[in-house]
């Protein structure tokens, strides 16, 4: 039976069916996040206290959105106050409230904050809040996030600080709703890249030139044993 | 294995299908980072660490060349043969560090033109081994060699040079001990590890008068393609301050190198140096914290001794379960998951395997136990059978 496995065609099948399997897996079962859009540009620190709010304007381009990511700094990690994060539409209603302490933000550092799919977000503008309510102003270790020093993020602004011209730094993702649509999705993705001409005359080079040469370094193995 | 039939066209039909598939669907950022720095060459630019010393705070991508120099020129001439094949494509790929590259519409065809060299010297292996061993045992060497997960995992998957000074070792190991010395000199021109396998040559060189021409032509080997380079402080830093001195040298590595050291000059009078070889680049696994990758180093020798010693192998899959179940337990998104990512995007956004499991200190710990005491075990069971050859 083992000596029947041991055929090469039959490993190699092996191999490839194993490989397929476990990515279909990670695809169907695994994925919890796909991300939606991003303004990854942070050349400029602006930090976080009490009175000054950080307040963004972002647009989500597809539904369930679920996770936002948002670049920290915290010098020697010496702020461990409250920190709020709060997903809210611009008429005020909260939607999403998150309330995590300074101790659990490195210096340099992209927190990620998680929370129950939006289900209806694409197209929808919603503000972003980040607050250290318990931040006095004049500490010497506040927390700072990144923006960019222009306005890199066109569907949105920053609403606080006020005067500011640039974007938070951040990462939008959403929790794939429908498998269906994601594997489309994966698979029109896939498909033209797959059908290149550059890589089928690589292949085929390969599989003549291959062909002759492992035949020249094999062939010193007896072929009637 | 006699029973079974040997058709030429369907193993080569195999591995060539199996090896296309990984090298052209699977990615790792190590492999964009090499070929990145190596495209410098065709611009002219010989000191890649002295041009990355003053320019990298400028470039879209701020990481060092950590590689002795011919891995630069090697690289470098391999990009530019490539460059000229796939068009301008390939260049705007490598410099593309934003979160799109891994859209791009010839991704499949850059790594799979990036990775070509590599099958060459993995056939060529595979030849050489072949020659070390008699007729009957060719065939099931062949497969050990041509479908072990490692070389698979690390040369087409990663996408890892690694293959290319161990060809050059296992090289040494067929040839008269002074070209033999001045192949592991070069091959230590490309990654270090091999100048840790010279003392073995020198010690079971005969007569003892030649293993000083033995030195002097490993030392050519490994001088030669640095002369032009010691002068460079980049280059003294980034490369000599890397893998072989930081990571590998520590107390356990070398009680550890001595003792072998010792064991191999019992055993002086075998002009066969598989077992030392082996143990050596294994060693560098039981005591460092290693790269995947390295365990190419290991491989071809760990296949000889295999194919010699075929009760050996539960001890080299309970190896090999814990070499990988330590990689994919590093905290990083590329040693598993992060691989597929050609294929799926979106599986960047996947926290790495070690943070699902609970005390992972305590998993990593046994993990890490069972590979050293294994790898041991395999170590001095081979030395028990070598050493008998040698006295009879």
């Amino acid at each position: 039976m083992y000596q029947k496995l041991l055929k090469p065609e039959i490993i190699t099948v092996l191999y490839l069916l194993s490989v397929l399997l476990f990515l279909a897996v990670i695809t169907c079962f695994g994925l919890r996040r796909i991300p939606d859009s991003a303004q990854h540009r942070g050349d400029t620190i602006t930090s976080l206290h009490r009175g000054q709010d950080i307040i963004q304007e972002v647009v989500p381009r597809n539904n369930g959105l679920n996770t936002v990511l948002i670049f920290f700094k915290n010098p020697n990690l010496g702020n461990t106050d409250r920190l709020i994060f709060s997903l809210s539409l611009p008429g005020g209603a909260e939607l999403r409230h998150i309330e995590i302490s300074g101790r659990n933000i490195g210096d340099g550092e992209t927190v990620r904050f998680q929370f129950p799919p939006v289900p209806d977000s694409a197209g929808i503008t919603y503000l972003l809040t980040i607050s250290t309510p318990d931040t006095s102003p004049g500490t010497p270790y506040p927390l700072s996030v990144a923006f960019s020093s222009v306005d890199a993020y066109l569907p949105g602004r920053v609403i606080s600080p006020a005067g500011m011209t640039g974007d938070l730094s951040f990462q939008l993702f959403y929790a794939p709703v429908s498998r269906g649509e994601l594997v489309a999705d994966l698979w029109h993705l896939f498909l033209p890249r797959v059908l290149s001409l550059h890589l089928f005359l690589t292949t085929a080079f390969v599989l003549i030139f291959g062909f002759r040469f492992l035949r020249f370094c094999i062939s010193r193995i007896p072929e009637d044993r | 294995m006699s029973g079974i039939k040997f058709h030429p066209a369907e193993l080569i039909l195999s591995v060539l299908v199996l090896r296309l598939v990984i090298a052209a669907f699977f990615y790792h950022p190590d492999i964009k980072s090499q070929y990145y720095h190596a495209a410098f060459f065709k611009t002219g630019i010989i000191n890649i660490y002295e041009f990355l010393q003053f320019n990298r705070t400028r470039l879209p991508y701020s990481d060092t060349f950590n590689y002795p120099p011919l891995t630069y020129i090697f690289l470098g001439s391999w990009q530019t043969l490539s460059s000229v094949i796939s068009g301008p494509g390939l260049d705007d790929w490598l410099s593309d560090w934003s979160d799109r590259h891994l859209y791009n519409p010839d991704l499949f065809f850059y790594l799979l033109l990036l990775k070509l060299p590599y099958f060459i010297a993995d056939f060529l292996i595979l030849k050489l081994l072949i020659s070390l061993v008699s007729p009957p045992r060719r065939y099931p060497l062949a497969l050990l060699w041509l479908f072990n997960p490692v070389s698979l995992y690390a040369i087409y998957a990663v996408g890892q040079f690694d293959i290319i000074p161990a060809l050059m070792t296992v090289a040494a190991l067929t040839l008269a001990p002074v070209p033999a010395a001045f192949l592991l000199g070069l091959a230590a021109s490309f990654k270090t590890y091999p100048l840790l396998l010279i003392p073995f040559l020198l010690l079971h060189t005969r007569p003892y008068p030649k293993a000083l021409f033995t030195g002097v032509a490993a030392l050519a080997g490994w001088g030669l393609p640095l002369l032009p380079y010691l002068y460079s402080t980049a280059f003294r830093q980034t490369v000599f301050q890397s893998s072989l001195g930081g990571r590998i040298i520590n107390p356990g590595f070398v009680i550890f190198y001595l003792l072998v050291l010792g064991l191999s000059w019992y055993r002086r009078r075998s002009p066969d140096l598989t077992w030392d070889f082996f143990t050596v680049t294994l060693g560098v696994l039981l005591f460092s914290r290693f790269h995947a990758q390295w365990a190419v180093w290991t491989l071809p020798f760990v296949c000889l001794l295999l194919i010699r010693l075929p009760r050996l192998y539960p001890v080299f899959l309970i190896v090999l379960f814990s070499f990988f179940a330590v990689i994919f337990l590093l905290p990083d998104q590329y040693v598993l998951l992060g691989l597929f990512t050609p294929q799926n995007p979106y599986l960047a956004t996947i926290p790495s395997l070690v943070s699902l499991i609970p005390k992972r200190d305590i998993v990593n710990f046994l993990i890490r136990r069972l590979l050293l005491v294994s790898g041991l075990g395999l170590v001095f069971s081979t030395y028990y059978h070598v050493s008998k050859i040698t006295k009879t």
